[in-house]
C-alpha cells in the first residue's frame, strides 16, 4: 500500500470521529431573489421606525378649561408603507404615545379641584396608536422616500392616565410645613379610554412635520366631576415634528 | 421669542422649505445625445503622449468617436432652454444639467436628444467606501504587501515603474508633507493633480481617505513598503465630497476618467463606490450606473480600472456597488489579516444579472499613511489601492500585454484560480503567478462518501510548506453549484493538523455538484 492510499484510507476512517477538528470558515448561500429588493423606502414595501415630538396647540377652548404651551407629546413606533405607484402609497403604523396637557390654572377651571389655586395642574395619558394613511408623493426620488403628504386618521387607547396636581397654599401643605403639595390622581374614571381623530404629515425623507386633529372626547361625564356635567375639552390640535428611521 | 414661538417658528420654516422644495422642484438630470455634429478632434493636440503611446501599444485606434468632444452648438441650445450646464461626457456623448421637470420636457423634444434620465440627488451621506480606525499599525497588517508576494516582485526588480496610475478620492491631505510620499515626490512622480469638485489643482483637501489610499500603492514607511508601486508615477483626482451627497459625484468620477485617459494613465484606483438610496440592488448589473458605464469606457480606452467592492457585506444592502459591477473593472474585495476569511464588511457578489464578482481580494486591514501618524485602517478601500499597486508590477513585468490581459492574468494568479466564489473571488493574487512561475501548489484526494465529502492532503509535507508560505492559503474552500451551474451555497473550512476535512452534503437540495479548491488544486465531484 502506497502513502496516497494509506492516507486515503486515514481520511475515510477519520471522517466521523472524534479526531476531527475541523472549523467552518465562513458559509454563504445564494438567493437570486435578493436583488429584487421588495424592501426599500421606495419599493413595493417599507417599514422603518419613527419618533415624534409635538406640542398640543391651545385652540377654540372653552375659558373655563384651557391647556397652556409646553404640553406636548411624544411617540415611537414603527410605520409600514406599500407602494401602489410611483405617485401613490397607502400604509399604517403602529406606536406608544404620551400625551401632556398643561392646564391653565385659574378659578374657572373645572376639572378636579375646582376653585382651588394649584400652582399647576398636568394631564398625562400612555396610548397605543394605530393608524392609517394615504400617501401622495411628489417628484422624482431614487430609492428614497422622498417628499410627500400624507393624509389619514388614527384610533388610540389609554392604557393610563393620571392627573397631577400641584399646590403651594393648601392647608395639608402648611401642616406638613412644606411650602409644595404633589398630588397624583391616577385610574381617572373621567378621562375616555379611546381617542381617533385625523392627520396630516409632509415630510422630505427622514423629517416630517405633522399635524393631527382629534374628533373624540378627551373626557366623559362623571357624577363627581363638574357637578355631573359634560367637562369642556382639551385642545383637539398637536403639531410636531417626526424622525423616522 | 419664548419657547412656543420658537417652536411654531420651526414648524413654519419647515413647511416653507417643503413647499418651495415640491413647487418648481429643480432636478439633476443626464442627457444624451444623438450624435456630435461640427465637432473636430485632433488626437495629437489633446491626448498626452504617454496616452497616444498606451493607445498605440494596445492596438487600439488613436481616436474614435467617443473621444470627439460634445457638440458644443447643442450645449448651448439646451443651455438657452433655461437649464444649468454642469458637466459633460465624451465617452457617453451626453450632459449633466439641473433643470425643472418642465424644461426637461423641452429638452427631450429637441431632436438631437436621444434620451434624458434623473440623477438622484438627495441629500446624503457620499457613499465613499468608508473606513474605521483599528489602533496603531499592527504586525498582520504590515503583512499586506507581503501576502501578495512582495519578495518576487522585488527580486525582479518590479516596483510599477513606467506605470501611471490615476487615484480617485474624497481628498489627499498631507500628501505634500507625509514622509511616506517622500521618494515619490523626490522623484516629481506626482504628476498632475485636479479636483473635480471645487475645479481647481488643490487635492490636499476634503478629507484624508485618499491620503490613505495612496499609502497603500505607492507609500513606504521607514524603508518597509505599503504598497507595491513604489516607482509608479501618479495622478491624483478629487471626485467626492466626503459628507454630503449632491448628486455630482458620479458626474465627477466619469469627469476625471476621461482626464485620466487624456493623461495616459495605465490604471485607475477608486475606493468608491454608490449603492443605497441612489440606486436599488437589481440596478448592480454593469450597465444601468453611468459612472459604471464610464468604468467601461475606460476599459475600452486600455486603462485598467481596480475598484473596491463596497462595505456592505454586513448590511442590508449585502452586495457590490457601482461601478464595481462594470464587467471590465477588477473588482477588488477585503480578507482579515488574522484569519484569511473575507472581512465581515466586504461586499458580496454576483451582480444582479449573476456575474462573478469580486474578481480578487486582498487585506481588508491595512496600514496607512495619514497626517495623525500611521494607522490601521478597515476597509475595501484598503484592498483596491493594494491590488492596483499589484497591477502596476504586473504590467510592468508584462509590458506587451493589453489591459484585459493583464485582468485576466491578475485573475489567473489568484491563489484559488480556477476555484472561484462570491466572498472571496479567484483569491488573493500571487506576484510569483504575474511574472510567469509556477504557483505553489499540491494534491488533495475528495470522495463521497455517505453524504459526506471527505478531503485528505496527499503530500503532508507540501501542505506544511504551504502553511509557512505567506500567499497560500491551506483551508478547503467549497462551492456547491445546481443543475445550471448557479451556486447555491459556498463556503470555507480550516482543515485540521493533518490536512482533513470533510464536508456535509446531507442538507443540499437540487445540488448537481459540489467544486473544491485546496492547497492551489481544484476538484470537482458529482453528487
Amino acid at each position: 500500500m502506497n502513502v496516497k492510499c494509506a492516507l486515503w484510507l486515514a481520511s475515510i476512517l477519520f471522517s466521523n470521529g472524534a479526531l476531527f477538528a475541523q472549523t467552518q470558515g465562513y458559509f454563504e448561500s445564494v438567493d437570486s431573489t435578493d436583488f429584487e429588493t421588495n424592501d426599500g423606502p421606495n419599493t413595493a414595501f417599507y417599514q422603518h421606525g419613527l419618533f415624534s415630538y409635538g406640542q398640543h396647540i391651545p385652540f377654540d377652548e372653552a375659558d373655563s378649561l384651557q391647556t397652556q404651551f409646553g404640553s406636548s407629546f411624544v411617540e415611537y413606533g414603527t410605520r409600514l408603507k406599500w407602494k401602489v405607484n410611483r405617485w401613490l402609497a397607502v400604509g399604517g403604523e403602529l406606536s406608544y404615545q404620551f400625551h401632556s396637557y398643561k392646564i391653565k390654572q385659574d378659578s374657572l377651571k373645572n376639572l378636579l379641584g375646582s376653585g382651588q389655586s394649584n400652582k399647576s395642574q398636568r394631564l398625562k395619558r400612555h396610548l397605543l396608536n394605530s393608524g392609517l394613511y394615504m400617501r401622495i408623493n411628489f417628484g422624482q426620488r431614487g430609492n428614497h422616500l422622498g417628499r410627500y403628504l400624507d393624509l389619514g386618521g388614527f384610533g388610540s387607547w389609554a392604557i393610563g392616565s393620571r392627573l397631577t396636581l400641584k399646590r403651594t397654599d393648601d392647608q395639608a401643605t402648611q401642616n406638613l410645613a412644606s411650602e409644595e403639595q404633589i398630588v397624583t390622581f391616577r385610574k381617572l374614571n373621567f378621562t375616555a379610554p379611546l381617542e381617533y381623530g385625523v392627520h396630516a404629515r409632509i415630510g422630505v425623507n427622514k423629517v416630517v412635520l405633522w399635524g393631527r386633529y382629534r374628533l373624540s372626547d378627551l373626557f366623559k361625564q362623571h357624577d363627581e366631576i363638574n357637578n355631573g356635567n359634560q367637562l369642556p375639552n382639551l385642545t383637539t390640535i398637536s403639531v410636531g415634528l417626526q424622525v423616522v428611521f | 421669542m419664548t419657547k412656543g414661538n420658537g417652536f411654531r417658528s420651526i414648524l413654519i420654516v419647515f413647511f416653507f422649505i417643503w413647499v418651495g422644495e415640491s413647487i418648481g422642484q429643480e432636478g439633476k438630470y443626464w442627457v444624451y445625445l444623438t450624435d456630435k455634429k461640427e465637432t473636430t478632434f485632433d488626437p495629437s493636440a489633446y491626448f498626452h503622449p504617454a496616452a497616444l503611446e498606451r493607445r498605440v501599444k494596445q492596438g487600439l485606434p488613436l481616436a474614435d468617436s467617443s473621444d470627439y468632444p460634445v457638440s458644443p452648438s447643442y450645449i448651448e441650445i439646451i443651455q438657452e432652454l433655461g437649464v444649468e450646464f454642469r458637466n459633460e461626457s465624451r465617452w457617453l456623448n451626453a450632459i449633466s444639467c439641473l433643470g425643472t421637470e418642465q424644461q426637461m420636457d423641452e429638452v427631450r423634444m429637441l431632436p438631437f436628444v436621444r434620451s434624458t434620465s434623473c440623477i438622484v440627488s438627495e441629500a446624503q451621506r457620499a457613499q465613499v467606501i468608508d473606513y474605521k480606525y483599528f489602533g496603531d499599525e499592527s504586525a498582520s497588517a504590515m503583512e499586506q504587501t507581503a501576502m501578495l508576494g512582495e519578495a518576487d516582485f522585488e527580486a525582479a526588480g518590479l516596483r510599477g515603474k513606467g506605470i501611471r496610475i490615476a487615484i480617485f478620492d474624497v481628498g489627499f491631505k498631507g500628501y505634500l508633507e507625509l514622509p511616506e510620499f517622500a521618494h515619490l515626490r523626490e522623484a516629481n512622480a506626482i504628476e498632475q493633480v485636479y479636483d473635480f469638485v471645487g475645479k481647481d489643482r488643490n487635492v490636499s483637501k476634503g478629507g484624508t481617505h485618499g491620503t490613505a489610499v495612496f499609502s497603500c500603492i505607492g507609500g513606504i514607511d521607514q524603508g518597509q513598503k505599503m504598497g507595491l508601486a513604489t516607482e509608479a508615477t501618479y495622478l491624483l483626482a478629487r471626485t467626492e465630497r466626503h459628507h454630503v451627497e449632491i448628486g455630482s459625484e458620479e458626474d465627477c468620477w466619469i469627469a476625471a476618467a476621461e482626464w485620466a485617459d487624456k493623461n495616459g494613465v495605465h490604471i485607475i484606483n477608486s475606493s468608491l463606490g454608490y449603492t443605497n438610496h441612489r440606486y436599488f440592488r437589481h440596478m448592480m448589473d454593469g450597465k444601468t450606473a453611468p459612472v459604471s458605464k464610464a468604468a467601461t469606457w475606460a476599459a475600452k480606452k486600455g486603462i485598467l480600472v481596480v475598484n473596491a467592492v463596497g462595505n456592505d457585506g454586513d448590511t442590508k444592502w449585502k452586495f457590490i456597488g457601482a461601478p464595481a459591477d462594470a464587467d471590465s473593472v477588477l473588482s477588488v474585495g477585503g480578507i482579515d489579516p488574522y484569519n484569511y476569511f473575507p472581512a465581515n464588511f466586504t461586499s458580496l457578489g454576483p451582480t444582479s444579472d449573476g456575474r462573478m464578482k469580486p474578481n480578487v481580494v486582498a487585506f481588508g486591514f491595512a496600514k496607512c499613511a495619514t497626517p495623525k501618524g500611521l494607522r490601521t485602517l478597515s476597509g475595501t478601500s484598503f484592498s483596491s489601492p493594494l491590488i492596483a499597486g499589484f497591477a502596476a508590477c504586473t504590467w510592468q513585468a508584462n509590458q506587451t500585454l493589453t489591459n484585459m490581459e493583464i485582468f485576466d492574468l491578475i485573475e489567473q494568479s489568484g491563489q484559488l484560480y480556477p476555484y472561484y466564489d462570491y466572498s472571496v473571488g479567484f483569491g488573493v493574487p500571487q506576484a510569483r503567478v504575474a511574472i510567469g512561475k509556477v504557483k505553489l501548489h499540491s494534491e488533495f484526494t475528495a470522495s463521497l462518501f455517505e453524504q459526506k465529502i471527505q478531503i485528505a492532503v496527499v503530500d503532508l509535507r507540501a501542505f506544511e510548506q504551504l502553511r509557512e508560505d505567506k500567499a497560500s492559503n491551506p483551508y478547503i474552500y467549497y462551492k456547491v453549484l445546481n443543475t445550471n451551474d448557479d451556486i447555491v451555497y459556498y463556503g470555507s473550512l480550516i482543515p485540521d493538523a493533518l490536512g482533513q476535512g470533510v464536508i456535509n452534503t446531507e442538507y443540499t437540495k437540487e445540488a448537481k455538484s459540489i467544486e473544491i479548491s485546496f492547497l492551489g488544486s481544484t476538484k470537482t465531484i458529482e453528487l
